[in-house]
């Protein structure tokens, strides 16, 4: 028998794989209309609203006179525009510091509440984690507000009892981005923590014994077991913790509205000032299109970058 | 006889895909341009700033307005949050094809709306009323009616009838002052009184007053009360780097910095603070009244000018109505100006508990206005004598935001004030 004998022959039949025959769409046909109204919300709220942002960008539109058509103009201005390059620094530093603080301190918390003997403990502590990320942003930075307050802040005066002289937290342009991190990694640690404890619950018991028993220690297993298995799950985390930090926008906008000085101006926050401020909608719709461009592109750099250090089972 | 093509299922698909794409677009597009189309409904529409609090005073007034002219359907919208909020809520509405009849609009819109066409000439309904308009116009401050043609106006045309006002007074609470040997002057603190007054007040342990950075409310106080404000009279060029506004900004500062106001950038709340005995003096307009009188100390609050620095001047804002040019119920609309314009319509407001100095001399005099009100509220009738509009050019809400930003650097001692200043100034001067 030749080794051309031995290749399966492609049935005529057989269906390509690119295009769904007719006969499938009507096999199909319980998984379109399922399908539908997710697709309807989708062109309603998401596609829609995103076409027409595109078209906005090319106008000058103020809301109260007809658009102009200026072309690329706006496109122009915010190459030129200082305000936005402000805000583009303090988004990938915000965004930055909220994935490396997230996913290490998540994953750190996760292998300490993985290894608790106590399964009450456990719960009780994963509650308490999780906790905070159920609290609506308006409370959260109310809250915040209260804690670092430079008269009466809880934590301004315990600061002031062991003799060091406590910023004023969200005046300070120094100290206003790093506060507002700070405020974000007890928000939001919850929602990653509970992705590591579930990532690491994945990582098979036989992998972790089959290392002990050569003599691994546990640094070597967590750097040649856990991470490589975790690895999906870690790069899950950093992608959404990356497009998550890139819109932020309510804690910034009820604690320092940007401020002090444009130190907490991100682009969405600077986004909302030109389009519901500033009437200048057209502008407003350019930079959120930049924003969609710069979190599609961080996003496919990091796919791109996956397929170095993801291990795929 | 021709039978109608049976739909295929892929072309129903396709058709819902691009309807559901049309209606997204119209839903989320509206109808860009379109404020020169009817407002729609039976009713005039009459759409004002209202949180909840001022909402009750207006639907009072409204229901007044029903009883005199039952013939007119009315329709009070209120739109809450900051003035600017409620700029961008009406601009939002009329792009969406639906504007309102009468947008009760403040100084920081007025010139906005005027210059883009969204609003009717009031000139032949006035000259039509001509008697009754000149019975208004010789009861307000002239003023009023000189500032909202100047900065209203961009033909000549009259698109606005003036209404409220709000300067910006001191209310200070007399027993902590007596207490600490603070006599206070009839014409308000002098700069260097209020520096001995504070010491005076520190060494009692209260605050002698809040020093931050709201534009109106905080900034151009001390601005105007020194011989400038933010921007010229035109609104076209920058002031703020004036050497009068530079010392106004340090003065602010020392306040803070000797201890003798609290921190700013904090949560207090003003009244609260004085209401515990922690603050001899907050600063307001005519809502004040209400902040006395919700911390039960209207009788223990007296009312001077703000602390002036040899001139006396407060910034000025004003409401003003006007109709819209889509408006298919001009002579109805303007038959609720005209009540709103009126003596019984002032008085009912202000007895209402309006947050406003009535425009009408005669009602911001009366005891409509001034019955419950703290000893000295005339105080605010005079301001506008001496006061500065509050600058709002087309792109105000962002020279706002710079200016408070600024601001605030300077009075929690992170910038100096003469260097924050003309950074200010270099920001603001592309917006004008």
């Amino acid at each position: 028998m030749s080794a051309a004998a031995a290749l399966p022959t492609p049935s005529p039949a057989a269906p390509s794989p690119g295009r769904p025959r007719r006969r499938d769409l009507r096999q199909n046909w319980l998984g379109y209309v399922f399908l539908s109204p997710a697709a309807l919300l989708f062109v309603l709220f998401i596609g829609g609203p995103f076409l027409v942002a595109i078209a906005l960008s090319l106008y000058s539109w103020d809301l109260l006179t007809p658009p102009e058509f200026v072309g690329l103009e706006n496109f122009t201005t915010l190459l030129q525009d200082p305000v936005l390059i402000q805000a583009f620094a303090n988004t990938f530093l915000f965004a930055f510091a909220s994935v490396l603080t997230h996913v290490v301190g998540a994953l750190l918390l996760a292998l300490a509440v993985n290894a608790l003997a106590s399964r009450v403990v456990s719960y009780l502590v994963r509650t308490a984690v999780f906790f905070p990320f159920i609290i609506s942003w308006a409370a959260v930075a109310l809250l915040w507000q209260y804690m670092l307050d430079p008269g009466f802040g809880v934590i301004t005066h315990y600061i002031d009892r062991i003799g060091l002289t406590p910023p004023d937290w969200f005046l300070d342009p120094a100290w206003a981005l790093p506060a507002i991190i700070g405020i974000d990694f007890w928000h939001t640690l919850g929602f990653t923590f509970i992705i590591m404890l579930a990532g690491l619950q994945t990582v098979p018991k036989q992998l972790i014994e089959a290392a002990q028993t050569d003599g691994a220690g546990r640094r070597q297993v967590f750097w040649h077991v856990t991470v490589p298995m975790m690895s999906p799950t870690l790069f899950f985390a950093m992608v959404v913790t990356f497009i998550g930090a890139f819109q932020i926008f309510d804690p910034i906008q009820i604690i320092t509205g940007g401020g002090p000085d444009d130190a907490t101006l991100t682009l969405v926050m600077y986004l909302y000032e030109q389009g519901f401020q500033s009437f200048r909608i057209g502008y407003a719709s350019a930079v959120a299109f930049l924003v969609f461009v710069v979190i599609m592109a961080v996003t496919l750099l990091q796919f791109w970058g996956a397929r170095k250090w993801v291990h795929q089972q | 006889m021709t039978t109608a093509p049976r739909p295929t299922r892929r072309g129903a698909l396709g058709g819902m895909g691009l309807g559901a794409l049309a209606a997204g677009l119209a839903a989320c597009g509206g109808d860009p341009g379109a404020a020169t189309e009817g407002a729609g409904g039976d009713a005039v529409e009459f759409v004002f700033l209202g949180d909840v609090n001022q909402r009750k005073q207006f639907e009072q007034l409204f229901a007044e307005f029903g009883e005199q002219h039952p013939e007119i359907a009315l329709q009070a919208v209120a739109k809450s949050g900051s003035w600017a909020q409620f700029t961008y809520a009406v601009a939002t509405q009329i792009a969406g094809g639906q504007p309102p009849d009468i947008i009760q609009m403040a100084t920081e819109g007025q010139r906005l709306f005027a210059s883009k066409g969204v609003l009717a000439p009031l000139d032949q309904l006035i000259a039509r009323d001509q008697d009754e308009v000149e019975d208004y116009y010789d009861d307000i401050h002239d003023n009023l009616r000189l500032w909202s043609q100047k900065y209203g106006s961009p033909d000549g045309s009259t698109y606005y009838m003036p209404g409220g006002y709000n300067p910006i007074v001191q209310y200070c609470r007399t027993d902590l002052l007596d207490r600490a040997g603070v006599e206070l002057p009839e014409d308000g603190f002098s700069w260097s009184d209020l520096m001995e007054a504070g010491r005076r007040l520190k060494a009692q342990g209260v605050f002698l007053m809040t020093v931050e950075q709201g534009y109106w409310h905080d900034v151009l106080p001390w601005l105007t009360n020194n011989g400038t404000s933010s921007l010229d009279e035109d609104w076209a060029t920058a002031t703020i780097n004036s050497p009068e506004a530079i010392e106004a900004a340090a003065f602010a500062r020392e306040l803070v910095a000797k201890g003798y106001s609290p921190e700013p950038g904090g949560t207090y709340d003003a009244p609260s603070l004085m209401q515990n005995g922690q603050l001899a003096a907050f600063h307001d307009g005519a809502y004040g009244m209400v902040n006395a009188a919700r911390i039960e100390l209207t009788d223990a609050i007296r009312m001077v000018p703000f602390p002036h620095n040899g001139v006396h001047g407060s910034p000025v804002g004003w409401d003003a109505w006007d109709i819209t040019e889509a408006s298919e119920r001009a002579d109805e609309a303007w038959v609720f100006i005209k009540y709103l314009m009126s003596v019984e319509g002032a008085s009912f407001f202000a007895r209402a508990g309006g947050t406003i100095v009535p425009a009408r001399h005669s009602v911001a005099t009366s005891d409509a206005f001034l019955e419950g009100a703290p000893e000295g509220a005339l105080c605010l009738v005079d301001a506008l004598e001496t006061a500065t509009p509050v600058p709002s050019p087309e792109r105000g809400p962002e020279i706002q935001d710079i200016v408070e930003e600024g601001w605030l650097q300077i009075i929690a001692g992170y910038a100096e004030p003469e260097r924050q200043l003309k950074r200010t100034y270099d920001k603001i001067g592309p917006l004008l």
